[in-house]
């Protein structure tokens, strides 16, 4: 800065008279050249401060300049790939186009196909879609096979189940009237269908209505003839959005109707949920168990994108006693919505798992994965609880698990402990508080201990192209080694899947509709320390002995065989040359109407079932080596397959 | 020049520069005083912002008791003062009756908690925002199922900040991962994140991601208030300098494997099991002499590369750094079952050391440093011949391998570059460590009479 020099060529100062008062003082001062001084040297410095302050400014500014660019490196690199949702841009109508045919059904709102079908020999019957009326989502897609039996009753009940108010699209593919019947055909009239009365074989319709509401539009093409089929039809209509707020419940502003309020909104179809004046509950709040040895085992649920089964599934573990839903995480095969929207309602962890690999490989692989992130999730587990979406709970599994998971620390000839009981058919299994060890895995809950996961399994898992079925491998010596699962009398579990991988209706009527399912909670489980190894054999010795022997001359597979009596233990021998020799086995299950697919369910050639209420001790004669005590003079029971039928008859369309 | 002139000028110049300075006192207070938080301009201000950062972690900390969450103390600045000698600490405290551990002249103070504690509980963050915080929650992809690469989960919180008349508090969240060790995530902000929350650059935790053994902890009272602290302090600050932790690279490694699907034969599982076995041995043999080590050649490629063991290596291989040999490094790898198989070289020259478990070879390499590059020798039994390969200088950073906490260079790249060149990422199944690193040097030869103490073979 430069400082302030007084002007050398001034002119020399000459006093004047007639001044105002004003400028004598200030000539007077400004003549005092110490006050000038003064004055001068205070601008100075005060220009001086200025100048200080402005670096000072300048570097403060230049460091907040720099911390930012430091806090940049605190910033996600990804850009934020989620755009935000498209506006709702004040349009109050849908366009809506639905096409019915033989081999192809779509359904597109608003030019997006929502409901595409044209693979071959798939998606026969009517397609049913439920789009929400105040915002146009798909909220269900459904597919009744109303060709074949009982899939309209499905629709019936699915349908009641929707909101009224709900816009519904109805789209038939190939076929979908051989099995649809006038209860059927009379609520759809009851929507205000014209043409459901009238629909036959072969023929094409689709409509779209609001449920309670008017009818947006219905085509009906009739079938010219038994072997052909109605012309495809082309429906295109407009549906009127209503407001927002006349789609929804009012329910009191907690938590837990927050997660209802957004599950509602998306999906339907899980009935008295999404009721608005009685909503069913999603807490269940079910009694804790004293001493609960399996709170902190985490429990991985198996799903794949089967949501109404998922929904009931979580809602009975979510009941059972003991239960402790921070330890669940449902692992989704695949990126599906419904299923992660079913496991938010309750507010538990969800986790989707990218597909890998096709059919048996694809489930292997999620098996895999699921396993593997559940230890990860829980480094300090050392079990894992197994289920899969399309079990029942029962109401005391947990305490079932509690009571039974230390010996899969004190026992190494275990491989697992599992809820389900091949053999436990209502009219085979009786005693809650029994226990089994048996040579096979039945798995549909199970719990596996870390150890062999994670140095025995998951090393040589199967390899995505290796299409197999992770239970059966799991089954094979290699990996079971000779080891045993413990499994109660009766299962702590149920299997309501229908649909999937290796299902279907009349397999599920056979194998899985009557097994026995306990409903009593805290079962207290009997002499659960004699399930070691040793302690077993000194348990069964005790039962051979006491055992009566039953009449050999007598065909098992009569009523008679067993004698009328209750609480009695009877033993009885079966002939079994080798582990190959499964034909009397298999014979005597399908007459006893149990599990008879492949030999399980057994002990060192020992079978344990009820029959009548009493206890029936199956050996296996000579493999077991309880064949010992067969008396010399009895001859083990030989049955032999019935003679196949020639060219079995195969159901054609 | 006329007189009335001048004085105008001066006028001018005075009121002008007076704006100046209202304007810059204004601009100043605003913005920058109130980004750091300091009160530079309030010097009487001083004690009581000290007495306010205390008010406000009392707040905290009495929250944090009432929802039971047993938070510690992770601060370094705090930390660090508490390490130090009782007499100072009663000099503090008898010149500033407060805030003297706690307010150490930041206005960041940082808490850990173990996440399998935390449970989500919403309850607390509503809390603490009814009682005035700020809040500030930071999530990130869980990496415990980041490692399948095919699994997708809800993002998990991994820092939390609360803040409350300009101070910040941290709260890291420390999860537990399958090494049997702490992990806490990277601090990143999303887009739309407010990035003047908190001077993020004088945060202790959020820069990297790190990993750390599990404190104990003792509950003690400092500036009177209750807290939880690490038992032993300066082995957790000495953890934290050290604690940064590189995630693998999952996604590459997938992609790699795509390409190189892995051997799944019985044998290279084997391979594997055995491997991993001995690679844990290893950690915790040199774990428990405090002897730092790195994965090294073939198993940090294999780590790098596809996030697991190249199942044809055929061997186990870590680095250590010269300075941190200790010669009963050899009778505790006996003792923990392993056979010494061969030893070269000499402390001062090209040392290391073959150890063998099952039938997995263990190499250590002993890496010296020159100047600003490091090497490691090697040495042909046969002929004596021996070799250097010379790397630039990297730092240790942790990382998880088989599911063992193990420290690998954090520059890995550069790194593995040196050793395998630009084609790293395609599998050479013929090695020949004496011709096929890039780095190899020839190193001239054993003097012969010393063959006997330099080259053993067992």
């Amino acid at each position: 800065m430069e400082t302030w020099t007084p002007n050398p060529r001034a002119k020399p100062f000459i006093p004047r008279q007639q001044r105002s008062w004003y400028l004598t003082w200030k000539y007077r001062l400004t003549q005092r050249r110490s006050l000038r001084r003064f004055c001068q040297a205070g601008a100075v410095l005060f220009l001086l401060i200025t100048v200080i302050v402005n670096i000072k400014l300048i570097l403060d500014t230049r460091r907040v300049a720099d911390e930012d660019a430091a806090a940049q490196e605190y910033e996600d690199v990804l850009p934020n790939m989620e755009t935000p949702r498209r506006p709702a841009s004040g349009r109050k109508v849908l366009d809506i186009e639905v096409y019915s045919s033989r081999s192809k059904v779509y359904v597109a709102v608003d030019g997006t196909t929502v409901l595409e079908d044209d693979m071959r020999e798939q998606g026969r019957g009517i397609h049913v879609i439920v789009l929400n009326q105040a915002t146009g989502h798909v909220m269900a897609k459904r597919i009744f096979d109303t060709y074949s039996p009982h899939e309209d009753d499905a629709m019936i009940l699915f349908l009641n189940m929707v909101t009224r108010g709900r816009i519904l699209i109805f789209t038939i593919k190939d076929e979908g009237t051989f099995h649809l019947k006038d209860a059927a055909k009379d609520l759809l009239k009851s929507f205000g269908s014209q043409a459901s009365l009238n629909l036959s074989w072969r023929d094409m319709w689709t409509l779209v209505v609001k449920k309670g509401g008017q009818v947006f539009g219905e085509k009906h093409s009739k079938s010219p003839a038994l072997s052909t089929w109605g012309d495809p039809v082309l429906l295109k209509t407009e549906v009127q959005l209503t407001a927002a707020e006349e789609a929804e419940c009012h329910w009191a502003d907690t938590k837990l109707n927050r997660r209802r309020k957004l599950f509602c909104s998306k999906v339907e179809g899980y009935g008295s949920i999404c009721s608005c004046k009685d909503p069913a509950p999603i807490e269940f709040n079910p009694d804790p168990l004293p001493n609960n040895n399996v709170y902190n085992v985490p429990v991985a649920v198996i799903a794949g994108n089967r949501p109404n089964y998922l929904y009931r599934m979580l809602r009975s573990l979510l009941s059972a006693y003991g239960v402790n839903p921070q330890m669940i995480t449902v692992f989704i095969d695949g990126y599906y919505e419904e299923p992660m929207d079913v496991v938010e309602l309750f507010g538990l962890k969800g986790v989707q798992h990218t597909p890998i690999s096709i059919k048996n490989a694809r489930v292997s692989q999620h098996y895999k994965a699921s396993l593997t992130a559940t230890f990860n999730l829980h480094p300090d587990a050392g079990f894992a609880i197994v289920l899969e979406e399309d079990l029942d709970i029962s109401v005391d599994f947990f305490s079932f698990l509690s009571q039974t998971i230390h010996l899969l620390d004190q026992d190494d000839s275990l491989y697992c402990i599992s809820a389900w009981n091949d053999q436990g058919y209502e009219h085979t299994a009786e005693d809650p508080a029994l226990l089994y060890r048996v040579e096979s895995m039945p798995g549909l809950g199970w719990v596996l201990k870390k150890s062999i996961y994670k140095d025995e399994l998951e090393p040589k898992w199967p390899t995505p192209e290796k299409l197999w079925d992770w239970d059966m491998w799991m089954r094979m010596p290699e990996q079971r080694k000779g080891r045993e699962c413990i499994i109660p009398d009766v299962s702590r579990s149920y299997h309501f899947g229908i649909i999937g991988l290796n299902m279907n209706g009349y397999f599920h009527e056979v194998y899985f509709k009557k097994h026995k399912f306990n409903t009593i909670p805290n079962v207290q489980l009997r002499n659960v320390d004699s399930m070691r190894k040793d302690a077993y054999e000194v348990e069964i010795q005790k039962l051979l002995r006491e055992a009566e022997l039953l009449d050999h001359s007598k065909n098992p597979c009569e009523d008679s065989f067993v004698p009328d009596t209750e609480g009695k233990t009877y033993v009885m021998f079966i002939k079994m040359d080798s582990e190959l020799d499964t034909s009397t086995w298999t014979e005597l299950a399908k007459c006893l109407h149990v599990w008879d697919l492949d030999v399980r369910g057994y002990h060192r050639g020992l079978w344990r079932l009820f029959r009548k209420r009493n206890h029936v001790l199956v050996v296996a004669v000579p493999i077991s080596p309880y064949s010992v005590k067969k008396p010399a003079a009895v001859s083990p029971i030989h049955l032999d397959p019935p003679p196949k039928e020639e060219g079995a008859p195969v159901e054609q369309l | 020049m006329p007189r009335v002139n001048r004085t105008l000028v001066f006028v001018l110049l005075l009121v002008s520069s007076c704006a100046f300075l209202l304007f810059q006192l204004y601009y100043y207070r605003n913005y920058v005083s109130k980004q750091t938080g300091l009160h530079l301009l309030n010097p009487g201000g001083h004690v009581t912002s000290r007495q306010v950062q205390w008010q406000t972690l009392k707040k905290f900390l009495a929250l944090a008791q009432y929802f039971r969450l047993p938070l510690f103390l992770a601060d370094t600045a705090a930390l660090t003062l508490l390490s130090h000698d009782a007499l100072q600490q009663r000099d503090r405290t008898m010149h500033e009756p407060h805030c003297s551990f706690l307010c150490a002249g930041r206005p960041i103070t940082s808490f850990a908690l173990q996440a399998s504690r935390w449970k989500d509980q919403p309850g607390f963050l509503l809390a603490a925002e009814e009682k005035g915080f700020e809040l500030l929650e930071v999530r990130g992809h869980d990496p415990r199922l980041a490692s399948l690469d095919t699994l997708s989960g809800e993002e998990i919180p991994l820092h939390f900040l609360f803040r409350l008349h300009g101070y910040v508090i941290q709260v890291v969240l420390l999860y537990e991962r399958s090494g049997n060790y702490l992990w806490h995530g990277v601090l990143r902000l999303k887009a739309g994140m407010d990035r003047s929350f908190a001077p993020f650059n004088l945060l202790d935790y959020g820069r990297h991601g790190g990993a750390y053994d599990r404190p104990e902890l003792i509950l003690t009272v400092v500036d009177n208030l209750d807290v939880r602290v690490p038992r032993n302090i300066s082995r957790f600050l000495a953890q934290r300098r050290r604690a940064r932790f590189l995630e693998c690279r999952y996604h590459d490694a997938r992609s790699f494997l795509q390409l190189y699907p892995e051997d799944s034969s019985a044998a290279a599982v084997e391979f594997r099991r055995k491997a991993k076995t001995l690679l844990s041995l290893a950690a915790q043999t040199l774990g428990e002499l405090d002897v730092p080590f790195w994965i090294s050649s073939g198993t940090c490629l294999g780590w790098f590369r596809q996030c697991s063991i190249i199942s044809y290596s055929r061997d186990v291989d870590i680095g250590v750094f010269i300075a941190d040999f200790r010669p009963d490094i050899i009778p505790a790898f006996r003792a923990a079952g392993l056979s010494l198989k061969h030893k070269f070289g000499k402390v001062e020259d090209s040392l290391e050391l073959s150890f063998l478990g099952e039938d997995v070879k263990l190499d250590i390499f002993f890496f010296y440093k020159d100047g600003d590059v490091v090497w490691n020798g090697g040495t042909q039994a046969k002929s004596g011949r021996k070799f250097k390969y010379v790397f630039p200088s990297f730092s240790l950073c942790w990382a998880e391998l088989l599911e063992v906490k193990v420290r690998v260079p954090c520059e890995t790249l550069d790194y593995i570059m040196a050793n395998y060149g630009a084609t790293w990422s395609v599998p050479v199944r013929s090695w020949d460590w004496k011709s096929s690193p890039s780095n190899v040097i020839e190193n001239g030869v054993w003097p012969v009479a010393e063959w006997a103490g330099l080259i053993q073979v067992y």
